[in-house]
């Protein structure tokens, strides 16, 4: 993980494992929700907003990023706070085209509040993270692709930490109930809706933060970019590949998937790499119906 | 008057549930003694199971006041109700289907009454007693979807128990079983009233009803027709006429075959 301290050049695959390091952050939030049942195709409306938030934040008050960052969560994690109590009777297909449909309503708004956000024409040059310098490394994300490298995977292992505290702990097994049978899990005494709020606004705090990062390292966002069905695809087929109810599933699914389709079938297909990234998620549901991570754990006990 | 209000556990004030504008239950007034057994007869739909819903917290009413002890539960949500002390089967087992038989059980030991609230007495039970309970100690490493009907019955019991209710409710966890499968519910519900439970039954088919109850009520069309003592509920001509028809032997069957 720590090789690009001991390797020259090879910016390319630092470029593509940085952000799939980023994509698994992304997949394990998103996945926070999904364990207590309900499968998202909205988050893209956390990542949007936290990612406007966090880049207006520091457009407006030179804020530092970082704390710009922490914002961008909150906002996710007020939007998730309603999506809780407007979605509160939806269930299965009915909760997902809800939360489909309530990416529209950030995103219209952030393409027509010309005044506030500059509408449709995206913000550019917004700030990079500051240059750190710990234990006498110097790292600035902004400028060296390593800083950002490093940056992601430190975002990627505390996702992963929450993550775990989210399987493993008691917490973890009321969610699991929760998704088992929501009845009976209330009848042995599990707070449901009170397990069902701490899912999702802690999934939509940290798509936000994901959101916040994605603007300052990429520079530029624009409506259509943050919020788009892409990124709410992304981490359901990454969870989903690399198994759902696995600690390290959405990791697994993203640092292999990401890497195959950036590095070989980008290379190999330019034109058609998505239907071959395609065509692999479809097999890999057929053969692998609980995911990647799943069937290796079999295989290895 | 005061000493025997000290006796109820659950009491019902007028309650009624409407379902699109059909009523399922009206007027339902009872009152459930401590440490007794009280069950509830009544044919298909005749709301006994609402009933359940209703007292757990899975159905608002659209009428009247459900007391636990003395304090209204009517609004409570489903895990205020277990924490305060009534727990409950289905009448299709949920367990949770993914869970092995031995983590079903210690989910009701986590989630249930809170541990500090009965300090002073006993140690709590663990998930193996409680599964020896239910006579599932071989299966405790299956998983529920995997167990059959009745084992999942008797795990749903197990799982409720682990709560450590004071007032359960089990909803036919007769029906479908062995004579001698009944037999050995028949045993288990005596013997939970013996360490100080009150039960509250479903039974349609009448298969424990009468050889364990100390009351019944029974329910139709969403109202309580008649209740008593089960030798006179039974022989009610208002019940024999509502629940079996032209046929009245049943429940004198289920009195002959003895215990």
């Amino acid at each position: 993980m720590l090789w690009p301290l001991f390797v020259p050049g090879g910016d390319l695959y630092c470029r593509v494992l940085g952000w799939s390091f980023f994509f698994a952050a992304l997949a394990l939030a998103w996945n926070i929700l999904a364990l207590t049942g309900s499968i998202s195709i909205g988050h893209t409306a956390f990542f949007g907003l936290g990612a406007y938030t966090s880049a207006l934040m520091s457009h407006y008050t030179h804020l530092s990023p970082f704390i710009c960052v922490i914002l961008g969560g909150a906002s996710g994690m007020v939007y998730g706070a309603l999506w809780h109590f407007v979605f509160k009777p939806l269930r299965g297909a009915r909760f997902a085209l809800a939360t489909l449909a309530s990416v529209e309503i950030p995103r219209v708004i952030v393409d027509n509040w010309e005044g506030l956000t500059f509408g449709s024409l995206g913000l550019v040059g917004i700030e990079a993270f500051p240059g750190v310098q710990p234990g006498g490394m110097d790292l600035s994300p902004g400028e060296s692709l390593k800083s950002q490298y490093y940056l992601l995977l430190f975002m990627m292992a505390s996702y992963l930490l929450i993550h775990h505290r989210a399987v493993r702990s008691r917490w973890g097994w009321a969610m699991r109930a929760v998704r088992e049978d929501e009845t009976a899990a209330g009848s042995i005494g599990v707070p449901v809706h009170r397990i069902r709020f701490c899912a999702v606004t802690f999934s939509a705090a940290l798509t936000g933060i994901c959101g916040a990062v994605y603007s300052h390292l990429m520079g530029l966002i624009e409506p259509s970019l943050v919020f788009s069905l892409h990124l709410s695809a992304m981490p359901l087929v990454l969870s989903i590949f690399g198994g759902r109810y696995q600690i390290a599933g959405p990791v697994l699914g993203s640092l292999i998937l990401y890497p195959l389709d950036q590095l070989f079938f980008h290379a190999w297909f330019p034109s058609a790499h998505a239907a071959l990234y395609g065509l692999v998620i479809v097999l890999t549901l057929i053969h692998f119906p609980s995911g990647i991570g799943t069937w290796l754990q079999k295989k290895l006990t | 008057m005061a000493a025997e209000e000290a006796h109820i556990v659950l009491s019902m004030e007028n309650v009624g549930v409407m379902f699109d504008s059909q009523p399922v239950l009206k007027g339902i007034d009872l009152a459930v003694e401590e440490q007794t057994i009280v069950s509830i007869i009544g044919p298909n739909g005749a709301g006994k199971t609402t009933l359940f819903n209703v007292i757990c917290g899975h159905v608002r009413p659209s009428v009247g006041r459900v007391f636990y002890r003395g304090r209204e539960i009517t609004r409570k949500q489903p895990h205020e109700i277990c924490h305060a002390g009534i727990s409950r089967t289905f009448q299709i087992p949920r367990p949770f289907p993914e869970m092995t038989a031995l983590e079903n059980v210690q989910m009701g030991i986590w989630f249930g009454k809170e541990a500090h609230a009965d300090r002073g007495s006993e140690a709590p039970p663990t998930a193996a007693d409680l599964l020896e309970i239910a006579g599932l100690t071989h299966k405790g490493q299956t998983r529920a979807k995997e167990l059959t009907l009745s084992e999942q019955r008797r795990l749903e019991v197990a799982r409720a128990l682990g709560t450590r209710p004071r007032l359960l409710l089990l909803d036919e966890i007769a029906a479908g079983l062995s004579p001698s499968a009944i037999r050995q519910a028949v045993e288990l519900v005596r013997n939970l009233r013996e360490h100080g439970l009150t039960l509250l039954i479903i039974d349609h088919f009448l298969n424990l009803t009468a050889r364990v109850s100390d009351r019944l009520i029974a329910l139709d069309n969403g109202e309580i027709i008649v209740e008593g003592k089960p030798s006179e509920v039974l022989n009610s001509p208002s019940v024999i006429a509502s629940y079996l028809g032209e046929r009245s032997p049943e429940p004198r069957m289920a009195e002959t075959e003895g215990v």
